[in-house]
């Protein structure tokens, strides 16, 4: 069987939404919003790009780079609800990010039925193609994002008044800093970066959106988050680990010694290898200290 | 207190309305209520099966069902626990046939259909829910997998490859998949007898990225097609086998269910990935049922629904396939109808028989 290295290709390919949608809940938790809705905003994104390209394929060149950006754009829309929901009426964050994940999955399917007459998209021709070395242009734009919201936050100071947002509002507040536009920006850019996500996972994964297109790439995004300890280098590690733990048990299968192991074992490699890295490198509490808490101007 | 008995007035009328529009009067004839998952009858597969099998009883078409309403109709349970609820009113309302899809609605049928005795129910894919109300049709998959087996490794043949590989992806393993893929191998063997096999279970139903990644680094070491039972997962597969040959490599991924041909279209000129599919016909079940209960022969039992009654077969739709290969495999369907070939269904008897390697995945259980 080919090498472990052919596999490179792979492996981006699964890391790159995950850790996308990983960046964009980073930011919401880090300015103090909770995002549990990632899983129905990479849905709405894919569905925005698969759609899109599925119409657009064979008239619009370029078609699926317009179909990130509507992927994009979706999420960033869909996402406003939970803005709305979670900053303005200081709902439960929990509770409209579970109702985000719900809403996702039945609303893009009644669309695809009004679009499609159908309970999932067409299927497009083409998706991505992969470019140099078999990787998919998802991998970069990763890689991009990644650096990039990594400046933003550490060295911007837009990314300190974000930081503080989630770390104490009232202290944020009292140095001048709009805690409610704070908290809007970073759950929009959340959405934003779910749905390109989404659309990065459904153009490289697959052949069409149906409703088990995400099937808990976002809940694993979710995971990263906290497990790369709210950083954009442990988020990012956290990606890649997950990743490669997946496609080496994808690798593990054509090994003529390990095929007597059950093929459960191979499902369960990768969240055994996540779950025993969190343990060794489990310590203090990282999370931002107003994660999860409404915040009420002029209350203490 | 006033409220309270107000809600219950109208409740009761609510029901009482209800109960009055079930009523309503039946032309005469066979008839038949379709009851299916949340997916609905157009999911492209199961559920749409089984409806174009009830429109072809009544002579009826997709976009005209004429006499919907009247002779026939379906109801959509969008949760689980609406299934014995959905199966109770049927029954209440006396359809000559229930006809529900998939296993997911065994374990409420096998409680209904005691209830109801003298109701007549049709259930696809199950053999254990018992009873003599209830008729199981099942598929013999394996028949249908050996024929695309034999397709992909003639086109394997005809295209000079040397030394082919051919690969199997499933979805969660266990006895039905393994028909697949033993009635697969077989059909390999039948034509290029030292051909290997590998195969693969991703463990789920929906997860597409695990198939395409398996089915790039299986292309990539020399596997010429790959067959996949594994619902959504499958779907990977064939990404990879577009992608592949938009690119100029040859190979290929072989369909299930239903013909997958324009799934893998990945060309403006209408060129396809998917070689050839393996088709299920449920469709075949449900007019199957329906001509029993109007013969008045239904019974309570399992019936196989074999390449003899074709209830599986393959797609040639795929014209890369070509008329000779073709041709070919329809004289393995017509052996096998004649029962010059037997296709083995089980792992443990294939493997005892020494027709399929000893160290695949398969489950029997």
């Amino acid at each position: 069987m080919s090498s472990v290295l052919g596999m490179l290709p792979s492996v981006l390919m699964m890391v790159a939404p995950i850790l996308i949608a990983a960046l964009g809940g980073m930011i919401a938790e880090r300015a103090g919003v909770t995002n549990i809705g990632l899983e129905g905003l990479m849905g709405v994104g894919a569905f925005a790009a698969a759609t899109s390209h599925a119409l657009l394929e064979s008239s619009l060149p370029g078609s699926v780079w317009f179909a990130l950006l509507m992927a994009t754009a979706a999420g960033t829309l869909f996402s406003l609800v939970h803005a709305f929901a979670s900053i303005t009426l200081k709902a439960d964050q929990t509770v409209s990010g579970t109702g985000i994940n719900l809403l996702s999955i039945g609303g893009t399917v009644f669309l695809c039925q009004i679009i499609f007459k159908q309970e999932r998209t067409e299927p497009y021709k083409l998706g991505m193609m992969p470019g140099p070395g078999g990787i998919y242009p998802t991998a970069w734009i990763a890689l991009v994002l990644l650096g990039a919201i990594w400046y933003l936050l550490y060295k911007r100071p837009m990314g300190l008044r974000l930081r503080a947002c989630g770390e104490h509002p009232a202290a944020a507040a009292s140095a001048g800093i709009d805690v409610y536009k704070a908290r809007y920006l970073a759950v929009l850019a959340s959405g934003a970066l779910a749905g390109l996500a989404g659309g990065c996972l459904v153009l490289t994964q697959t052949i069409q959106y149906t409703n088990m297109t995400i099937n808990g790439a976002g809940f694993i995004a979710l995971a990263a988050v906290s497990f790369g300890r709210w950083t954009p280098k442990g988020v990012g590690g956290a990606s890649l680990l997950f990743g490669t733990a997946v496609a080496l048990a994808i690798y593990m299968v054509n090994i003529e010694a390990l095929r007597r192991l059950p093929p459960e074992f191979f499902s369960v490699t990768p969240y055994l290898i996540t779950l025993v890295t969190l343990v060794i490198f489990s310590g203090k509490d990282y999370a931002p200290k107003a994660v999860g808490i409404p915040y009420e101007k002029g209350a203490s | 207190m006033k409220r309270s008995i107000l809600a219950i007035v109208v409740v009761a009328m609510a029901i009482l309305a209800m109960a009055c529009g079930g009523k309503q009067t039946k032309a005469t004839g066979t008839t038949a209520r379709l009851l299916t998952d949340a997916t609905g009858i157009d999911d492209k597969s199961f559920n749409a099966a089984a409806w174009r099998g009830i429109l072809s009883f009544y002579g009826d078409t997709w976009e005209k069902p004429a006499n919907k309403g009247k002779l026939y109709d379906v109801v959509t349970a969008q949760t689980q626990d609406m299934y014995i609820p959905n199966l109770k009113q049927a029954s209440d309302e006396k359809y000559d046939v229930v006809i529900v899809t998939g296993f997911t609605w065994a374990d409420a049928l096998g409680q209904v259909a005691k209830q109801y005795p003298k109701q007549k129910y049709m259930i696809v894919d199950v053999d254990w829910v018992g009873g003599d109300n209830v008729m199981q049709v099942v598929f013999s998959e394996h028949e249908g997998s050996y024929l695309v087996g034999v397709a992909a490794a003639l086109k394997a043949q005809a295209d000079g490859i040397k030394d082919p590989k051919f690969g199997f992806i499933g979805g969660i393993p266990g006895p039905v998949i393994t028909k697949f893929e033993m009635g697969y191998i077989q059909g390999i063997a039948s034509v290029l007898p030292k051909a290997k096999v590998v195969d693969y279970y991703a463990n789920d139903w929906g997860k597409p990225e695990l198939a395409k990644a398996q089915a790039k680094n299986w292309f990539d070491s020399g596997v010429y097609a790959i067959f996949s039972a594994a619902g959504g997962t499958g779907n990977g597969t064939i990404a990879q086998a577009k992608e592949y040959r938009s690119q100029g490599k040859n190979v290929w991924a072989i369909g299930v269910d239903s013909d997958q041909f324009q799934d893998g279209v990945y060309s403006a000129d209408g060129k396809s990935a998917v070689l050839t599919s393996m088709i299920k016909r449920v469709e075949t079940a449900s007019s199957y049922a329906l001509n029993q209960a109007k013969a008045g022969t239904f019974k309570g039992q399992v019936v196989v629904l074999d390449s003899k009654a074709d209830g599986v077969g393959f797609s040639d739709k795929n014209p890369e396939l070509g008329a000779d290969i073709t041709a070919k495999v329809n004289a393995a369907k017509a052996k096998i109808i004649d029962g010059s070939i037997k296709v083995i269904p089980t792992y443990a008897e294939a493997k005892a028989a020494g027709v399929v390697p000893a160290n695949l995945q398969a489950s029997d259980k």
